[in-house]
């Protein structure tokens, strides 16, 4: 199938803002990060989620109708829809209460209540969900699996710790968080990487409808219909240099040694390694999104 | 419940593309998209291990299944594709919002977007004619009287074909242009549980 790049950047967006809410969940939950820290988290958020919507429009042809019964539940786009409505709810409620504790000038209280973080942590679990559920299609072989989840979930992961490092590396407030955050880049990363394997070899075990020789009479001189090529091209084919340069290398190992790098030594150039780790966890989840749109191949591609 | 379907004797279809230009021509199918394909399957061994002469193979009509649980009306977030009380499978082209998931959803891939309005489109089973007590233009057109349109629910007897000599449709139970066949006979394309609704007939050849 086509890459639809509208809906590349739009999950990966959505990774980026839904990783990133789910670790400023977790960190208020513990109490830890600065006021400055969490507002330019929001910010952030905000902004991954806005230009991530804006991308998701482009992709539509009829935008002016989504309002026209948009609320089909068992579409991946309606739920994904609520999704983003859910996150900013989430972001208006996190922000209120911040407000709310700094107004009260409650020092050595807590930031948030805890049922805030826990939302907010809570919503950035499920956002993983939502967004690979979209593409759970039982006519798409490769998406129709357990690696789906596991793909999305690990971009959320090392999408949403290099954000929130790069936040607190840009903010230099909170040099503890900085340190934890260069350590779960390390594992996040090594995660990453591991799970992007494990997708690739698990593409090339898909079994398709074959046929035997076919060929369209609209197009006999093309090539027949050749799922199995096309599911190892990424491990070992036309695909190998995007996947394993883009996103296991460059998508998943920077984020690791740039981590490991800052772990042993945090003293300085924190927010350089932290943003080398962020733009090279985004272009290696292009990288992957783009590989999962070339091994969509239907489970009866004859048409 | 009515459940309309194509029924296509594959013994029949010699590939000469007439339901394909029917097709275009009844729905003013933009160029480069089509509701309808021919594909042809083999030459295949018959046997395994088996080399020219000894090979078969046969030509496949696809189009749109309009399946019974259809993964593109269970994608769509507007509810543009849905069900009709016949058993197809239609678009709204006005709550379209050309997302393109039913594209993605659909296991035979016969969805296409047409770019011009911005929808997406389909074989219908030509709505247009079928609600007025007609047949599909790709039923009418076939050359090798290959294609019956009818109703799943009332048995083979209900499908109707291109028109005799005069001029009345001819019947898949009409012995005098189509071989018998038994069910063993009768496949669907595969079927991952969103249970496809036409059919095809293929007699002493192997369904691949």
């Amino acid at each position: 199938m086509a890459v639809q790049y509208p809906l590349v950047f739009f999950t990966l967006l959505m990774c980026l803002a839904a990783g990133m809410i789910g670790m400023q969940g977790w960190l208020l939950l513990q109490n830890k990060g600065s006021m400055k820290f969490h507002r330019t988290m929001i910010i952030v958020e905000l902004i991954a989620l806005v230009v991530g919507g804006f991308a998701a429009f482009l992709h539509l042809h009829h935008w002016e109708r989504i309002f026209n019964g948009f609320m089909h539940l068992t579409s991946g786009i309606t739920q994904e829809l609520i999704g983003v409505v859910v996150m900013l709810v989430t972001m208006v409620i996190v922000f209120v209460m911040l407000r709310k504790s700094a107004a009260a000038g409650e020092s050595g209280g807590r930031l948030v209540p805890k049922w805030a973080a826990i939302v907010a942590l809570v919503v950035g679990i499920i956002m993983g969900f939502v967004c690979a559920n979209s593409y759970n299609m039982g006519s798409r072989p490769a998406w129709s699996n357990f690696t789906l989840f596991l793909y999305y979930y690990s971009s959320e992961i090392i999408l949403g710790v290099t954000g929130t490092w790069l936040v607190e590396a840009a903010c230099k407030e909170d040099a503890e968080i900085g340190r934890l955050m260069a350590k779960l880049a390390c594992v996040a990363g090594a995660v990453s990487a591991v799970v992007v394997v494990i997708c690739g070899f698990y593409y090339t075990t898909i079994q398709f409808t074959n046929v035997g020789i076919a060929f369209h009479t609209t197009e006999p001189t093309q090539a027949a219909y050749d799922p199995t090529t096309t599911l190892v091209s990424p491990i070992a084919g036309s695909n190998a240099l995007l996947f394993w340069g883009g996103a296991v290398v460059v998508g998943s190992l920077v984020a690791l040694v740039c981590g490991l790098l800052k772990m042993r030594k945090p003293e300085t150039g924190m927010a350089g390694y932290a943003a080398a780790a962020l733009v090279c966890a985004l272009v290696g989840g292009v990288c992957f999104r783009v590989v999962l749109y070339i091994v969509g191949v239907g489970f009866y591609g004859y048409f | 419940m009515t459940r309309h379907a194509i029924i296509t004797d594959l013994n029949r279809c010699v590939s000469c593309l007439n339901c394909m230009v029917a097709c275009k021509e009844a729905n003013d199918v933009p160029i480069g998209n089509f509701w309808i394909k021919v594909l042809r399957i083999g030459p295949n061994p018959i046997k395994e291990g088996d080399v020219y002469p000894d090979v078969e193979m046969y030509y496949v009509p696809i189009s749109c299944q309009h399946c019974k649980n259809a993964p593109c009306v269970e994608v769509c977030p507007t509810g543009a594709s849905h069900k009709m009380t016949d058993g197809s499978v239609q678009i709204d082209k006005d709550k379209c919002i050309g997302c393109q998931f039913c594209v993605m959803a659909c296991p035979y891939g016969v969805r296409y977007l047409n770019k011009d309005l911005g929808v997406v489109e389909k074989c219908t089973h030509c709505y247009q004619r079928t609600e007025e007590g007609e047949l599909p233009a790709c039923v009418v057109a076939c050359g090798g009287r290959a294609r019956y349109f009818g109703d799943m629910e009332k048995g083979w007897s209900d499908f109707k074909g291109s028109l005799d000599a005069n001029g009345d449709p001819i019947s898949l139970t009409d012995e005098s242009y189509i071989k018998p066949f038994s069910d063993d006979e009768v496949y669907s394309l595969p079927d991952e549980g969103n249970g496809p609704s036409d059919r095809f007939i293929l007699r002493n050849r192997t369904w691949r």
